[in-house]
């Protein structure tokens, strides 16, 4: 599965986006140990910068605040997480998990 | 050709021919040069954020003459959403430099000469709109900066343009050929103008048909022949010019430029020409671009202030006065007045609306009203930062006291460097290096080079504040607020 992650500009954030990230990152590290995946891997949470023009089974969008201002037209996605203020990484943990393990019992 | 690196910018510089004047003499390496190089790594700034994932979102936009992606600076805002992500833009980089970033000019310009060349060709039947369209696609495609020059030195403020005793107090046009016009005058105040590969010029006032040659608007490069450029000295610039000075500058790596630019009869090719006698559309131009460019502040300078309140706590911090309830209390009326400002900038952003050519502009109403916050505001968070400072942030001795070994024959038998580091601690577990740095910080902002930028760019950038006091009269719409009055008090004429 291949989760595509977007930032905000971050002209005001209320916490630090790429912090947040990485501790996201820290719970899929049996996943994948390389950020930038640009492949799909079945029961695998692949992380990598979403590319414009790239399509994602997920995409991961990080705002710095509740504005969430990111626009996201240039990525097609199966599905979208879009997180403003911090407070939010077990509910992330929690969708990428359950849309990884989703994708992986389909197989 | 993909957007550019900072780096690519640098070097995209060396290769022009631009004639650069300081202290009285000719600079040819004014790429290097430490006065201009800040200002320089200033500009660098937008074109490397634009390749950042972490920032990429406010800084690019797809361009809507070509579809290509390209740096939000050289955009036609194309909605509302366009127009506060331009104000977000704007905030992030003032907090990335504290510096003006000298990009905004040129965006402005554009989005003001786009509008009014369709309009006035709709009147004149002129091509303009075809000439500017093809100079942004170009601009676009290339990745470049342009400077826009609007502020002529307007000589006596009393006269108009051709009652001036100096009529090339204006820029004008000294002569009409088959292939394009020759141009006079000069641009003051003019930033970034440097380090831009072009220049796009614009009258600087409403026109009279009596003084027509001075409705004029064109794009030029910055090498061309009959053009020079004389750079604006600020507070403290020569501490740029000091070895191992980085704890003095305040700033070292980032920076703002103003310089005059000169035009000694310089040709411009008919197809580079936005505006030429059409005096009738000069007012227009001139209301737009400073439309967008009063938004426009409500977005740098906040910026700047994020960096100057956080410079403020900290040295609350280094001081060991954070506690003090009137020190957080400063605090927080430094951050209110800062997202006013912004407040003021998304409002005047969020109430746009499209013109005829399909760009969008700002309200103008609520854009003065932010620009007539500007000229206030920064003052006043500058002069809490100052008192929450102390007087050491204008006392301090010189980097080179604090790193001297040079001993001092007193009895403690200690070098100058150890006395000064000893008596200018503040709270015993931060180096008195870093509390030395975070006052030449507030220094800079406050009355060294960073200065230009957010004080007297605040108070005449973009016009003084009696020509937003102006604006603001013409849109306030009196009449209507009496005749509310007059409902709600059971007044009947
Ligand atoms: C740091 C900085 C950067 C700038 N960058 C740019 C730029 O990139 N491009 C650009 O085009 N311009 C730029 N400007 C110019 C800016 O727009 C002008 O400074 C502003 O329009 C005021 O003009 P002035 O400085 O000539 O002051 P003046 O016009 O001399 O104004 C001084 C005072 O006199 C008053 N005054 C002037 N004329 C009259 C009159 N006829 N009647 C009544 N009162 C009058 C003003 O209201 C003001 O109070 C910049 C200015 C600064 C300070
Ligand atoms: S989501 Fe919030 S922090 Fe991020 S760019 Fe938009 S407004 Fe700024």
């Amino acid at each position: 599965m291949r989760v595509g992650v977007k930032f905000c500009g971050g002209c005001n954030p209320r916490y630090d986006r790429s912090g947040e990230l990485d501790k996201i990152l820290s719970h899929f590290e049996k996943d994948s140990d390389a950020f930038a995946a640009d492949h799909a891997e079945k029961g695998k949470a692949l992380f990598g910068f979403a590319k414009e023009g790239g399509a994602y089974d997920v995409l991961l969008v990080i705002c710095g605040c509740n504005n969430q201002c990111a626009s996201t037209d240039d990525y097609t996605f199966g599905k979208k997480i879009s997180i403003g203020e911090t407070g939010n990484i077990p509910m992330v943990v929690r969708l990428i998990t359950e849309y990884r393990d989703e994708e992986a019992q389909g197989a | 050709m993909a957007l550019m690196t900072g780096a690519e910018y640098i070097e995209s510089l060396r290769k022009l021919n631009t004639q650069v004047y300081m202290f009285g003499q000719k600079i040819d390496n004014w790429v290097d040069h430490p006065i201009i190089k800040p200002s320089i790594n200033c500009v660098a700034i937008t074109y490397d954020l634009a390749h950042d994932p972490e920032y990429a979102d406010l800084m690019t936009a797809t361009s809507n003459l070509t579809g290509n992606k390209i740096n939000r600076f050289s955009h036609l805002h194309q909605s509302t959403d366009d127009l506060r992500k331009k104000v977000k833009m704007q905030r992030l980089l003032g907090q990335k430099t504290a510096s003006c970033f000298q990009r905004c000019v040129g965006m402005d310009a554009f989005n003001s000469v786009f509008s009014t060349t369709y309009e006035c060709d709709k009147v004149h039947g002129t091509h303009y709109h075809e000439n500017f369209k093809k100079y942004l696609t170009y601009i676009q495609d290339n990745d470049l900066i342009v400077d826009g020059a609007m502020t002529d030195p307007k000589g006596d403020r009393g006269l108009a343009q051709g009652a001036q005793a100096d009529p090339d107090l204006f820029v004008h046009i000294v002569e009409k050929r088959e292939d394009g016009i020759v141009v006079r005058g000069a641009k003051a105040h003019q930033t970034g103008s440097i380090n831009s590969h072009e220049h796009l010029i614009m009258p600087t006032q409403a026109v009279s048909e009596g003084d027509k040659k001075y409705a004029v608007a064109f794009a030029i490069e910055s090498d061309a022949e009959g053009l020079f450029m004389v750079y604006g000295r600020q507070s403290c610039d020569t501490r740029k010019l000091e070895k191992d000075a980085d704890v003095d500058l305040g700033n070292k790596k980032f920076g703002g430029q103003e310089a005059l630019v000169v035009f000694d009869d310089v040709f411009i090719p008919n197809d580079r020409i936005f505006l030429c006698e059409e005096y009738d559309f000069a007012g227009m131009l001139v209301e737009r671009f400073a439309g967008y460019h009063r938004q426009s502040y409500g977005g740098c300078k906040v910026g700047v202030g994020d960096v100057l309140i956080g410079a403020a706590a900290l040295v609350a911090d280094y001081n060991g006065a954070q506690k003090a309830s009137h020190i957080k209390d400063k605090l927080i009326e430094m951050t209110h007045l800062n997202e006013t400002l912004y407040c003021c900038g998304i409002a005047c952003s969020a109430e746009g609306y499209p013109t005829e050519a399909g760009n969008y502009q700002i309200d103008l109403l609520l854009a003065n009203v932010c620009k007539q916050n500007v000229t206030r505001f920064p003052y006043e968070i500058v002069r809490l930062a100052e008192d929450i400072a102390g007087g050491l942030m204008v006392t301090m001795p010189s980097q080179a006291d604090f790193r001297s070994d040079l001993k001092i024959p007193t009895k403690s038998d200690l070098s100058l460097g150890e006395w000064t580091t000893k008596f200018f601690k503040g709270v015993a577990d931060v180096p008195t290096e870093n509390r030395m740095r975070i006052l030449r910080f507030i220094e800079n902002i406050a009355l060294g080079a960073s200065a230009v930028g957010y004080r007297t760019e605040s108070m005449h950038g973009a016009g003084s504040p009696q020509a937003q006091r102006i604006m603001i009269a013409r849109q306030g719409n009196l009449a209507a607020k009496k005749e509310l009055a007059k409902v709600i008090a059971g007044i009947v004429d």
